[in-house]
């Protein structure tokens, strides 16, 4: 997902990390507070605006939520079967459209086809906003920030380092697969034990390949002077501008009433 | 300090390695002058990369084992500094580019090194693109090093060492994986360093033509000590003294040592580079008589022999867009010894690729023996085809040889038991490697991994094999004994498809040559007809085999020869001497 950051740099991309990372908690805290499914389907409309403001393409979200499908249906099916029909506020959640089961067990309550709703909305904001986050943020910024919250280099380095190896680990993974297969290793077929070991072939080189280039790679980092002097120079840096503290207070604003509406039980179930 | 003018001493070093049973290194004594280009020769395990690992402190704060002796760069021992502090004076670039690219892009990646030294930030900024510039790279700052070609990561490597401004460049072979064109680049990029920009360099490889070329000096090691040292010419006019230590001789320089061994000429002294060979063969052929020549004898005898791969308007196009290979028609008969040559990501792999059906094509056909790929599968397929990738590490998973062959005997022939053993044997013996049966694969050395490869892929017994890159990363004795065993296995009847990098054996050891350039097919037929098509070798970056390179010389000055290999100009050269008028 990170590697999508270097792209059609928009204005969600400008905005300081914090900025980002202080809105994204805000959003997911406001779905555990205003818990009616309006205030989710708002929150979602909003945060679709801003999927349109950063030019991300809807097939991230779509491919994703296709795969959370059959999670999202389950939940919503035993929440709304199962909410008490004691514990509810107001009586007009408590109307039982009908029981699944006879003699008045399982009963499909308003209540709980909301509060199912609230809980999938409550998913895919999460979803959504990672997205968002992510997709608007080079993983330098998550650096930076990492760095500013005093989380030491070496961390950090390994951090990078893991995911500029990505492609290339992928790489060398389909190259081993190409080998095995043209000695015609069975890939994936078979019973589910016979399914593992069929992957040995590509686990082993891959592995023993990796170990290799972990010590080129030490030989490699203590060639470039790596952890020769401290403080090591800083290129770049975040810094929070204007326009990030504009937002980071209309941010705050809406939590504050948000925690308004909890408190005096609008937008709640 | 005995003299100023070394930049680096190596006093009487000794080094074992820490798991080692032998010394890799042997009461070694070196001196390096500064502002030379010294290339450092010999074969796979004489020491080169322990030497070179010696001179930045990896030996012996990285890699521990018993040291003796006292090494010097740059005013620093090494063995009470650290290799950071090192870093300073002397940059190492390694082989694999890979495993040295740090940065998420370019510009990172080179700011790295300076960031850790401490460097003040406008200092790194400044340095980036000038850096980049040197090493040709300039305007790269924001690429992602992911996407570069092997020649490109290979200078960003170098530019990310540059930039802590170092005053010796070490280079542990750095263009083995590079085609020829990147491989030239490289060099001249280390050339320009050292005699513009006064960096010493320090090279380790195994391109004969390049450190004779480039190189003020080197060093031939054998077995830990230094075996010669001297300049270029001297090495390289020696042809006894080149196959004693390894190193694979110029192509001139080897013929007219030939000649003058087969007494027909006398030549006070052998010319090493390719000018001057050529100005003393034409001094020895000038006013001769023309002799036919009939080296184009193997022409397409093929024909009557059954087709084993029909490849039809074939178009690939990976999912990103990019496409591979545009419209390739070919037939390939049995029996066939075919070269496939082109630059790096002209598409040959991406075509062989289509012959196993590791790939189906985005548009057209692929027949193996009449079986259209799309109605097969790769196991299958694998009987027909055998496939010998690159990187034998890349199939090595077993915990002895005998097993590692045993998996494709059972995965794509079901064979086991004694029918099994037997095809062990036989593939072991013929690739030599019979009394390593019980070994583990790891403890083989590099050239005998590559035979493992081959035999595993020998016992199936496939009517065609294709071999990728089979000399790469391979001293001169590897590279002469995998030669000679793709060789036998062709005499047995294989149809072998090679892919290379390297014309001289292309044109020495195949009987049609298969040029690709851009997923297009730029020329196809016999080694002579190909190689004398200048035009579009030099379209697709692509430099001539050496004989052709003499004899098209010669042409322009009017002796009328046409040869490709040399084993060809030889008999030529030979038939014109004798016949004199």
């Amino acid at each position: 997902m990170f590697t999508h950051s270097n792209k059609n740099i928009g204005f969600l991309h400008r905005l300081d990390v914090r900025t980002k990372l202080c809105w994204f908690i805000i959003a997911v805290t406001i779905t555990f507070l205003l818990t009616h499914p309006l205030s989710g389907l708002m929150t979602i409309i909003f945060l679709l605006v801003l999927f349109n403001i950063a030019n991300i393409p809807f097939i991230h979200i779509r491919r994703l939520i296709f795969l959370l499908l059959p999670i999202l249906i389950i939940m919503f099916v035993v929440t709304a079967f199962s909410f008490s029909v004691d514990d509810q506020s107001n009586t007009q959640y408590q109307r039982v459209l009908f029981y699944l089961f006879p003699g008045e067990s399982s009963p499909l309550t308003v209540g709980g086809i909301l509060m199912g709703f609230s809980l999938v909305f409550r998913i895919v904001i999460m979803v959504m906003a990672t997205i968002i986050l992510t997709y608007t943020t080079p993983v330098d910024d998550f650096l930076h920030f990492f760095r500013k919250i005093k989380v030491p280099y070496s961390i950090t380095f390994i951090i990078t380092t893991a995911i500029r190896f990505i492609p290339t680990m992928e790489t060398k993974a389909r190259m081993v697969m190409d080998a095995q297969r043209s000695r015609g290793a069975p890939l994936g077929t078979g019973s589910i034990l016979k399914r593992i070991k069929s992957y040995l072939p590509i686990m082993i080189p891959v592995i023993v390949d990796s170990i290799r280039m972990s010590e080129y790679l030490a030989v490699a980092v203590l060639n470039r002077g790596f952890d020769a002097t401290k403080p090591y120079t800083i290129l770049e840096d975040i810094e929070l501008r204007q326009k990030d503290y504009v937002f980071i207070t209309a941010g705050i604003l809406i939590f504050v009433i948000s925690l308004f509406l909890y408190v005096h039980n609008i937008g709640t179930i | 300090m005995k003299n100023n003018s070394n930049i680096l001493s190596i006093d009487q070093v000794s080094y074992k390695y820490g798991n080692g049973n032998e010394p890799a290194l042997r009461e070694l004594d070196l001196d390096v002058k500064r502002g030379h280009f010294t290339s450092i020769m010999g074969k796979t395990g004489a020491g080169k990369t322990t030497l070179l690992m010696l001179l930045n402190g990896l030996i012996p704060h990285f890699f521990d084992g018993e040291i003796q002796g006292r090494v010097t760069t740059a005013r620093l021992d090494t063995q009470r500094y650290h290799i950071q502090t090192l870093a300073r004076r002397i940059g190492l670039v390694l082989q694999d580019p890979d495993t040295q690219i740090l940065g998420m892009t370019v510009e990172k990646d080179v700011a790295f090194g300076p960031s850790n030294l401490g460097f003040p930030p406008e200092k790194i900024r400044e340095t980036i693109p000038r850096v980049l510039d040197t090493v040709g790279l300039a305007n790269y700052e924001h690429r992602v090093p992911a996407k570069l070609s092997g020649g490109e990561k290979q200078r960003l490597a170098i530019a990310g060492i540059l930039a802590m401004q170092p005053l010796i460049l070490a280079l542990d072979e750095p263009t083995s994986e590079l085609d020829p064109l990147s491989r030239r680049r490289l060099f001249d990029t280390c050339y320009k360093l050292c005699h513009s920009l006064g960096y010493t360099v320090i090279c380790a490889t195994h391109d004969s033509e390049e450190a004779l070329l480039y190189s003020d000096s080197i060093i031939v090691l054998e077995n830990g000590k230094i075996a010669w040292e001297g300049k270029p010419g001297d090495l390289f006019s020696d042809i006894s003294l080149c196959k004693l230590s390894g190193i694979r001789p110029p192509a001139i320089a080897e013929f007219l040592h030939d000649l003058q061994s087969t007494d027909t000429v006398s030549i006070q002294e052998i010319p090493v580079t390719l000018n001057e060979g050529i100005d003393a063969l034409y001094t020895l052929l000038k006013g001769r008589t023309i002799l036919s020549s009939n080296w184009n004898s193997l022409t397409a005898k093929q024909s009557q022999k059954e087709t084993m791969i029909e490849v039809k308007n074939l178009y690939h196009r990976y999912e990103d867009g990019f496409e591979a290979l545009h419209g390739i028609s070919l037939q390939i008969k049995a029996g066939e010894f075919i070269a496939l040559v082109g630059q790096n990501g002209a598409g040959k792999s991406t075509f062989v690729k289509h012959l196993n059906r590791l790939l189906l094509p985005t548009e057209g056909d692929v027949f193996i023996k009449g079986v259209n790929t799309k109605n097969s599968d790769t196991s299958t397929l694998g009987k027909t085809i055998g496939y010998v990738f690159q990187n034998p590490d890349h199939q090595i998973f077993s915990s002895s040889v005998r097993e590692e062959i045993a998996f494709g005997l059972h995965h794509i022939c079901g064979i086991g038991g004694a029918e099994a053993d037997d095809r062990i044997h036989y593939a072991l013996n013929f690739v030599g490697l019979a009394d390593k049966i019980d070994r583990h694969p790891f403890s083989l050395g590099k050239g005998e991994r590559q035979k493992l490869a081959v035999a595993s892929v020998l016992a199936v017994e496939p009517d065609i094999i294709v071999i990728d890159e089979p000399t790469t990363g391979l001293d001169w004795i590897g590279t002469q004994q995998m030669m000679k065993l793709i060789t036998s296995l062709h005499s047995l009847g294989h149809t072998v498809i090679m892919i290379t990098h390297d014309m001289q054996l292309a044109a020495d050891y195949a009987s049609r040559i298969i040029i690709l350039n851009r997923g297009k097919v730029a020329a196809d037929g016999i080694p002579g007809d190909v190689f004398s098509q200048s035009e579009i070798l030099e379209q697709s970056s692509l430099v001539p085999p050496p004989a052709a390179l003499i004899t098209n010389e010669l042409r322009k000055r009017g002796i009328n020869i046409t040869a490709v290999r040399m084993s060809d100009l030889r008999e030529i050269v030979v038939g014109r001497l004798l016949h004199r008028t």
